[in-house]
């Protein structure tokens, strides 16, 4: 019979070691948590808020709260680091939403966020140049699908009338496409195991 | 949430959109902070939407040019044109030959009347060699109708080369003009026949295909005139009036002024009043290639291709004149309007051994034309097109 194990020996995620290390004062700590969030703290931003340049000065703000907030040791489900940070995030991005007001740069001296990362920075870079170049190689027919649904917003039914074309060809083409640049440039992640 | 719910049911791309519900973006935003690959994913598709964004100008532009479907609405229509087209065609050739028959018998006999036309001769049945009179075709057609390109529809009766005059001669009934036997291929009436015999047929009837092609051929298009050219002088047209111009200064440069008012009516497909200005400047410079050139055009585009045939001669007068292809090229097609292939035929030659742009198109046209005079009076070897 298999007993539910609540022994205090159970292996702690990686969260949980990251949210102890930095208690702990480790600036390499607080570099990986950086290096963790940032694309995706960034890509929040510029989703909730339409502003690059905003979702810039944003994403280092809410970086900063986070680590603050582990600092301080405000955390109290430490497993739970994504949802913590995506809490933090949605409140500091709320609150400029209904400021529309640019919070000062950062007022926490000791802590030195990097700008970027250079590899990432090339490889983003290199992945928008393969972007281009895929969606070049598309035909004009599948550009204008993929413009109207993906930029325009327009549903496929209404991208079907606009281009005289059958929905499930609209549909099936869009898909075909989209995971074709997908599987392209997704990489499969170790990361990922849900 | 899983990848699986991300990829199968839009999720990304309705965040991106900013489409989804404030619980499952929240659920969404917490998982691409832990799934590297759903980030990506997320990332990919917005680097696809900014890529899109910034060349959406573009797509819509070509999206624009239209697209050839082949469905079968268009099968339906292209072949209802086709039997419309032919059948009115050959409704035409019916009245055309029976309006014909009727001013035979109302008109009185004019028995020279060929020798300057040199169109097809035919009598009714049954006329006598003292009835017997030549008759064009064309006397009982209807008005000349401009052509898509502006030019006049082509005569259905052909001059195949045979220039020669002839003496008037009793033909045969019209079912014989319609069908000539073979035998009659080299089309020669033979100056000794006796009256009231019956003559050999001179050219055959067009078949509605061969109108068709010959109309084709006939068509004319407008060709360009750029003020910074040649016919300009680099000058751009001045506000100039008749008055004005006639008033004072040479007349090369009265001429020369009515010039590029005509040029100015001419780009704007005013052709009538550019001829009218041309006219006036043909008086001042009579033989600059440039006015004649222009106005043998606007003639043709007109629907009066006898009246463009001088001007465009005066142009190819002049062995180096700039326009020479240009001149032979469109004389061609003047001559088509009047069914002259023979003649079309020289022209189209000399427009394809000059260089320039108009080679290419003479040459093709040229081929066409050998074809369809092929067809009509039998292969002939010595002016086969190079």
């Amino acid at each position: 019979m298999a007993t539910e194990s609540t022994s205090p020996d159970i292996v702690p995620t990686k969260e949980e070691r990251l949210v102890v290390r930095i208690r702990g004062g480790g600036p390499a700590a607080e570099e990986e948590l950086v290096n963790t969030y940032r694309r995706a703290v960034l890509l929040i931003a510029t989703v909730r808020t339409r502003d690059r340049d905003a979702a810039n000065d944003l994403s280092q703000e809410i970086l900063i709260a986070v680590l603050k907030a582990l600092r301080a040791g405000q955390i109290r489900e430490s497993e739970k680091l994504g949802a913590f940070v995506q809490g933090t995030a949605r409140n500091i991005i709320n609150n400029y939403l209904r400021s529309r007001a640019r919070h000062p740069e950062s007022d926490l001296a000791t802590v030195q966020l990097r700008a970027s990362d250079p590899i990432e920075q090339l490889e983003s870079s290199e992945r928008q140049r393969l972007v281009r170049q895929e969606l070049a190689k598309l035909s004009i027919a599948d550009q204008q699908i993929l413009l109207l649904s993906l930029v325009d917003g327009h549903s496929l039914a209404e991208v079907a009338h606009r281009l005289n074309l059958s929905h499930d060809a609209v549909r099936a083409r869009k898909s075909r496409m989209v995971k074709r640049m997908i599987n392209k440039f997704v990489r499969v992640s170790q990361k990922c195991g849900s | 949430m899983n990848c699986q719910n991300v990829g199968e049911d839009g999720i990304a791309e309705k965040y991106l959109k900013g489409e989804l519900q404030e619980p499952l973006q929240d659920e969404f935003e917490v998982h691409i902070l832990e799934c590297d690959r759903c980030l990506q994913l997320v990332e990919t598709l917005d680097e696809m939407r900014t890529t899109l964004a910034d060349r959406a100008h573009e797509i819509r532009a070509r999206s624009t040019q239209p697209v050839f479907r082949f469905r079968f609405w268009t099968l339906a229509t292209a072949t209802a044109v086709i039997v419309f087209a032919g059948l009115g065609t050959v409704q035409w050739f019916r009245v055309h030959h029976q309006a014909s028959g009727q001013s035979v018998a109302q008109q009185p006999p004019t028995p020279n009347e060929n020798r300057e036309t040199g169109r097809v001769n035919s009598s009714l049945p049954g006329e006598g060699p003292q009835e017997t009179r030549e008759r064009s075709v064309s006397a009982a057609r209807p008005q000349k109708t401009p052509s898509p390109g502006g030019g006049a529809a082509p005569r259905s009766e052909l001059d195949l080369g045979k220039h020669e005059p002839e003496p008037a001669v009793p033909t045969p009934p019209a079912d014989q003009i319609k069908r000539p036997p073979p035998d009659n291929q080299e089309a020669k009436v033979s100056p000794a026949l006796p009256r009231g015999s019956t003559p050999k047929v001179r050219a055959p009837t067009l078949s509605p295909e061969q109108a068709v092609e010959l109309y084709k051929l006939g068509m004319v298009e407008a060709p360009p005139y750029a003020f910074s050219g040649f016919a300009s002088s680099g000058k751009q047209p001045r506000k100039i009036t008749s008055e004005g111009a006639a008033a004072g200064g040479s007349p090369a440069s009265t001429g020369r002024a009515l010039f590029q008012k005509a040029m100015v009516a001419y780009v704007e497909g005013r052709y009538r009043d550019a001829s009218d200005s041309l006219e006036g400047a043909a008086e001042g410079e009579p033989k600059a290639p440039d006015v004649n050139f222009y106005l043998g055009v606007c003639r043709l585009l007109l629907g009066h291709p006898d009246d463009s045939i001088q001007p465009l001669k005066k142009v190819i007068d002049d062995a180096k004149s700039p326009l020479l292809q240009s001149a032979h090229f469109y004389l061609a097609k003047t001559y088509l309007q009047k069914a002259d292939l023979k003649q079309a035929e020289t022209e189209l030659q000399a427009a394809s051994d000059l260089p320039g742009r108009l080679q290419t198109a003479s040459k093709s046209l040229l081929k066409r034309v050998h074809n369809l005079r092929s067809a009509l009076e039998g292969p002939h070897q010595p002016t086969a097109p190079r």
